[in-house]
Parts: structure tokens; C-alpha cells; sequence
């Protein structure tokens, strides 16, 4: 925001069609790549196992969960805000879907479910966000609150009958020719968002808003339909990742979405966006995500204290994210 | 209508084997002493003139926004029913503050005012209620503390010895493994006092087996947390001999069984689901938890100081240890309850016996 006029508009110039190799953009996600080889070299450096694919077949198939809530979390923050309400829409999506599918013996009661949530939640964020303009940082957390509570009040806090749909299993767990399922529904979600922030207006529109809303709506963004989208994204990935949670660990169960609020915002963060909005992209989350995942297999595999263990973890995160924090100054 | 008729079967037959057991009920004191273990020799034992009954009893709850919780609330309001009990009680009040200091001060603030013969607790602080409590004390009220127990010495605490609960669990894989091999530690949430204890207790059994190694890791008591980082471990080891696992050891079995893993012997809580799982893959397990029926010992217990009859300040409660070989379904375990059901609700040393169907309701 200090930058010159002048020097902000060259520099934003190529995002637009984020076509050129070599732009800004290009290094910051070259830098997040470096970093995930770096951190991955550090794993082998830990154990040798990092090496073999049965290992990194798990691995991927717990940056899927981050990866995926990263999906949204990239567009939220891309537009200037940021949604808190994660990891209670993980939770009700989990057990309001295998409940219900329970209850009513359909699988796809359970997908309708996580279409339902994502609209509804998403709605419920760009309502408080855009129309009541409170910041998103207070609202989408005191909806994770509200959702909590929907969520105890569905259950009467006692452990739900929950049938987990055969095809969340199979999303989760299974293998299709040697690839964890889990990473080829992300690798399809990931190429989707990377063509809509590059290709399709939506991107437009988004990195406009992020940069600078005033203009972008002189210039006749719909900043409404374009909050909305957003928020409606982030909340269906979460609650998608809700029924995903509950086929990897054939059960939905309270606070089961708890570990998902800070991973995929470290996610976007390592991937070079700018925590204040308008710029960065889906590409470095996906790094960003991988990196994550690995460094805490990492510090698990090197069997110390957990008092150890999270220090190293939290000062990492700290120095990576500065790497970029410093960049967006 | 059909469910209440068995329901009523159950809580007949129920009682039926509780008065047999003991012919003097709640308060015969051979019975009470079989049911509260001092937790130190040097424990104080609380006695007080007998006060006639029957009693009014209010139930000060903290959280209540987790299975145990919730089972916890359900078997309290089942057991104050049973006849055996009700003929003591008068009234029988729960009020629940959330994980909320200043309003549990305030609850029991009222409770005091109320007039209660005695209030059992269930604290969101150790040390924060103290001063409450010793008001309730000084106004001639008695307080039992259970699960979240409290600092201060005027309250009775009873609760489950979780160092007992982390040795037996070692002692059992030590035995399995005979005494060889590398040992996983799937612990809970690192520097909670419950998970140094089971912890200690663990690690006291595994240190005398020169031919016993550890890896440790954090589940955080949670079923997801414990999948995670169970698979991690395991791919880096491939030589588990044994799992030492708590509460959320269903992730950590779960674990094995998506990477392929040879099975090995494991230890959990009382969880549904992982019992399920050790017998459907015959799996030698030991199952020891904290029981949500803690509640009902500690009513009992009050019941007890009221009625005149002495109980340790600082009591523990007989732990249930299950084998696989021991699990029944519809017994101890309940194939067609969630995975995440709390599966010991009766603790037959004390003589609290809950049909299933009071608990899930």
C-alpha cells in the first residue's frame, strides 16, 4: 500500500493474465517451492522413509484435507478477509451428513448435506462480512461459535448415530492405480481454482477486490456476487473435507474439525499470499500445504518432547511465514 | 412404549443384583469401603454426625459438550431414580455452567443459598472453585468433587487413579510383547496432569525392561489426531511390538489398519469403537477408562457422609480392566451404539449398575 501508484500498477500488471514466467508472482511461488524441497529434504534427513511412496502416499492424503480448506482460505484472504468459521463447518458437516444418511439409510443425503452447509454457512459469512461490513476476522469466528453450537444442540452433546457413506470412505482411503484417491480429488479441485484465479473472470474480479475494492467497483466488479462466491467456496471445501474427515476415520464426532483453523492459513500463508489481500495465488498454497503436512511428520518421526516438538513447529511456521510477511510490507 | 417396558426390565434386574450384593444398600459400610480407596495411606477419613434423611442434593456441572459428558448427566439423573437411591433423596438439582469459572462460582453461590443438604461437583478449575466451596463447607454443606476434582481440603475428591490406569496398560504389553520389543505411546494432550499421570505410570512399568523401547507421541485424546500420527509413526517404524494408546485409540488401530500394518497388542479408554474393532480382528487388548458413572459414586459417596457413615477425603474408585477375551456385546461393549459411546457405565465394586438405554436417551 506504500509503494508509488505507479510502480504498484506495473507490478500488478502481469497478475492479470499471469502470463509472464518470470513476474513477481513467479518467484514468490518459486520461493514456496523451495522451501517444500528444502523441508522435504529435511525429512529424509530425519528418515530415510520419507523416501518411499507408502509414506508419502499418507502424506498426501493429509495435505488433501489442508489443501483443500487452503482452496477457499487462498480466495478469502486473496480478497482481503479471511474465514474462521472452518473448523465447526467440518464438524456439523460431519455429523449432520453421516446422521442423517443414518437415519434415512441414502448416501447421498450425506453429499446434499455438505452442498447445504457450504451454501448456507458461505451465505451466513457474506452476510455479516459485506452487507453488515463487520470484519471478517470477528465474524466468520463468532459463526465457527454459532455453528458449535448448532452442532451441540443437534447432538444433545451425546455421540450421534452416524452411518459414513462407502464413497467418503473410498474419497478418503482408496487407491486408484497406485494414487491415494484423496489427492486426485484435491490435484482436481487444486487445477479448477488455479484455472478460475487465472482464466476466468472470478480471478479478475478477486485480485481486483483484494487490491483495491474502491477501484474494483468503479470498474463494475459485483463485489456482493464476488464475497458470496467466496465464502460459499471456502465453506463447501470445508464441508467437504468434513465428510471426507469422517470416511478417513469412519466416524464424525465433536471437535473433529479443531486442527483445521491455522494449518491451511499457514498453508496460504507459505504459499506467498499476502496476508492483507490482492496478491498471491493457489499455486504456492499447494506447496504451502505439502510443507506443512511434511513438517509435522517430521518433527513426529524425530521422537522428542512435544513441548520440543511444537517450538520447532511454531518457529518454522514464524520464520517461513516471515520470508513473505517481509515481501507485502 | 416397547423400549421404556425393556428399559424398566433392565433397571428392575439392575436393581435386583445391586440389593444382592449388598444386603445394608448405599450406605453399609463394608460395601462403601470396597467402593472408595484412600489414594494415600496417610488420607483423612471424613466422617460426621448422622443427619436425617431424605436429602436434597444439587449437581454443579462444568462443560458438558462431549459424549462423556453427556453420559455422565444421563446416568446421574438415572441413578438419583433408582429406588435403592431415590429413598434418600429429596431433591435432586443439576445445573451445567459451561467450561466457565465465574458462573460455576455463581451456580453454586446459589446453590448454597438454596439450602442443599449437599452439592456434588464436577469443577472447570481446580483451584478456582476453592473459595466457594469453603463457603458451602463453613455453612455446614457438604461438597463432593469428582472427575475435575478441587484443591482445596474441604471438599471430598473422588476420581480415578490415572497412573494406575498408564501402569496397567504397560504391565499388560509388557507381558504380550514378553518383554522385548519397541513400544508406541499414542499419549493425550501433553502437560495436562492427567496425561502426566497415565504417562508416568506407563513409562515406571516400561523403564524395568532393559529389552523395551518407546516412541512417544501426542493423539490429543482425540480419534483423528490419533490416526494421524499413529500412520506417521508407523512409517517410520516398522517393528511396533505393542501400542500404549488412550482415550482416541480407535484412530491409532484405525492407523494400522490403512497402512497394512502388522496387528500388534494395544491399550485404550473405554471407547466403543475400538472395542469393536479388537474383537472383529481379534486383537489381544486391554480396555481400562475413566467412567462417566464416576458421577454416581460420588452422590453415593454424599449419601453416605450424610447418612453418618466415614469415606476417605481422597478417595479413588476401583479401576474395571477389560481383556478382549472379556468383551460381550450388549455387555460391556454395544456393536449397535456410535463408535464414540463411553462404554463403562457401571462400576459393579460400587454397586452402580446403568441400563444402556438410561444413557443413551
Amino acid at each position: 500500500m506504500s509503494q508509488p501508484a505507479g510502480t504498484a500498477g506495473r507490478e500488478r500488471a502481469p497478475r492479470f493474465s499471469l502470463g509472464a514466467r518470470f513476474s513477481p508472482r513467479g518467484q514468490q511461488v518459486l520461493l514456496s517451492y523451495l522451501i517444500l524441497l528444502v523441508v522435504y529434504g529435511g525429512c529424509i534427513a530425519v528418515s530415510r522413509e520419507f523416501l518411499s511412496w507408502g509414506t508419502m502416499r499418507l502424506q498426501l492424503v493429509q495435505a488433501t484435507f489442508i489443501g483443500l480448506v487452503a482452496i477457499g482460505e487462498t480466495f478469502a484472504i486473496l480478497i482481503g478477509q479471511i474465514d474462521l468459521s472452518v473448523p465447526w463447518t467440518i464438524t456439523l458437516s460431519a455429523i449432520l451428513g453421516t446422521n442423517l444418511a443414518a437415519l434415512h439409510g441414502q448416501q447421498w443425503i450425506a453429499f446434499a448435506v455438505v452442498i447445504a452447509i457450504g451454501v448456507a454457512v458461505g451465505l451466513l459469512n457474506t452476510l455479516g462480512v459485506f452487507i453488515l461490513r463487520v470484519h471478517s476476522l470477528i465474524w466468520t469466528l463468532g459463526v465457527n461459535l454459532m455453528l458449535q453450537g448448532v452442532a451441540l444442540i443437534y447432538t444433545n452433546a451425546a455421540a450421534p448415530t452416524t452411518h459414513v457413506p462407502a464413497l467418503a470412505r473410498f474419497l478418503a482411503l482408496g487407491n486408484v492405480g497406485g494414487m491415494p484417491m484423496a489427492f486426485l480429488v484435491w490435484a482436481f479441485f487444486a487445477a479448477l481454482a488455479i484455472l478460475a484465479l487465472g482464466r476466468l473472470p472470478f480471478g479478475r474480479y478477486v485480485y481486483a477486490i483484494g487490491n483495491r475494492q474502491p477501484a474494483a467497483l468503479l470498474s463494475g466488479v459485483r463485489l456482493g456476487r464476488v464475497h458470496a462466491l467466496v465464502f460459499i467456496l471456502s465453506a463447501l471445501g470445508a464441508a467437504f473435507v468434513g465428510l471426507m474427515l469422517s470416511g478417513y476415520s469412519s466416524q464424525a464426532y465433536l471437535g473433529m474439525g479443531n486442527d483445521y483453523l491455522l494449518p491451511p492459513i499457514a498453508a496460504v500463508v507459505i504459499g506467498g499470499t499476502r496476508l492483507s489481500g490482492g496478491d498471491g495465488g493457489y499455486v504456492g498454497s499447494i506447496a504451502g500445504a505439502l510443507t506443512v503436512v511434511l513438517l509435522q511428520a517430521m518433527l513426529i518421526t524425530l521422537n522428542v518432547s512435544e513441548g520440543a516438538r511444537q517450538v520447532i513447529f511454531g518457529a518454522i511456521l514464524l520464520a517461513l511465514a516471515s520470508l513473505f510477511l517481509k515481501r507485502g510490507r | 412404549m416397547k423400549s421404556s417396558i425393556v428399559a424398566g426390565a433392565a433397571l428392575a434386574m439392575s436393581i435386583a443384583w445391586c440389593s444382592g450384593a449388598s444386603a445394608q444398600g448405599l450406605v453399609d459400610p463394608a460395601s462403601l469401603s470396597q467402593c472408595f480407596l484412600k489414594q494415600a495411606a496417610d488420607t483423612p477419613i471424613i466422617q460426621h454426625k448422622a443427619k436425617p434423611g431424605p436429602y436434597k442434593i444439587a449437581f454443579s456441572n462444568s462443560y458438558y459438550g462431549n459424549n462423556w459428558r453427556t453420559e455422565m448427566l444421563n446416568i446421574a439423573r438415572a441413578y438419583v431414580t433408582q429406588p435403592e437411591v431415590a429413598k434418600y433423596i429429596a431433591k435432586f438439582e443439576i445445573q451445567n455452567s459451561g467450561n466457565d469459572v465465574a458462573q460455576e462460582v455463581a451456580q453454586i453461590r446459589q446453590m448454597i443459598l438454596g439450602g442443599y443438604d449437599a452439592i456434588v461437583v464436577d469443577g472447570a478449575s481446580p483451584s478456582g472453585l476453592d473459595s466457594v466451596i469453603n463457603q458451602a463447607v463453613r455453612q455446614g454443606i457438604l461438597v463432593v468433587a469428582f472427575d475435575n476434582t478441587v484443591t482445596t481440603h474441604e471438599a471430598i475428591n473422588i476420581n480415578e487413579n490415572q497412573y494406575e490406569m498408564g501402569h496397567l496398560w504397560a504391565q499388560f504389553l509388557a507381558k504380550q510383547t514378553g518383554g522385548k520389543g519397541k513400544i508406541l505411546m499414542v499419549r493425550g494432550l501433553a502437560g495436562t496432569t492427567v496425561d502426566n499421570d497415565q504417562g508416568d505410570g506407563g513409562l515406571a512399568v516400561f523403564k524395568t525392561y532393559p529389552g523395551i523401547s518407546t516412541v512417544q507421541v501426542y493423539g490429543n485424546w482425540d480419534v483423528g489426531v490419533n490416526q494421524k500420527v499413529t500412520a506417521d509413526a508407523l512409517a517410520t517404524n516398522h517393528d511396533i511390538a505393542g501400542v500404549w494408546a488412550t482415550e482416541g485409540a480407535t484412530g491409532a488401530l484405525q492407523a494400522f489398519l490403512q497402512v497394512n500394518a502388522p496387528l500388534v497388542p494395544m491399550t485404550s479408554e473405554s471407547d466403543n469403537g475400538f472395542m469393536m474393532l479388537v474383537v472383529q480382528h481379534k486383537i489381544p487388548a486391554l480396555v481400562i477408562g475413566q467412567s462417566p458413572a464416576l458421577v454416581a459414586t460420588a452422590i453415593r459417596a454424599a449419601i453416605a457422609v450424610l447418612a453418618g457413615q466415614a469415606v476417605p477425603r481422597d478417595a479413588n474408585i476401583p479401576l474395571n480392566p477389560v481383556t478382549t477375551d472379556e468383551m460381550k456385546p450388549g455387555v460391556n461393549y454395544f456393536p449397535n451404539l456410535p463408535n464414540s459411546f463411553v462404554t463403562n457405565i457401571s462400576i459393579p465394586q460400587c454397586n452402580v449398575s446403568i441400563p444402556v438405554d438410561a444413557v443413551v436417551k
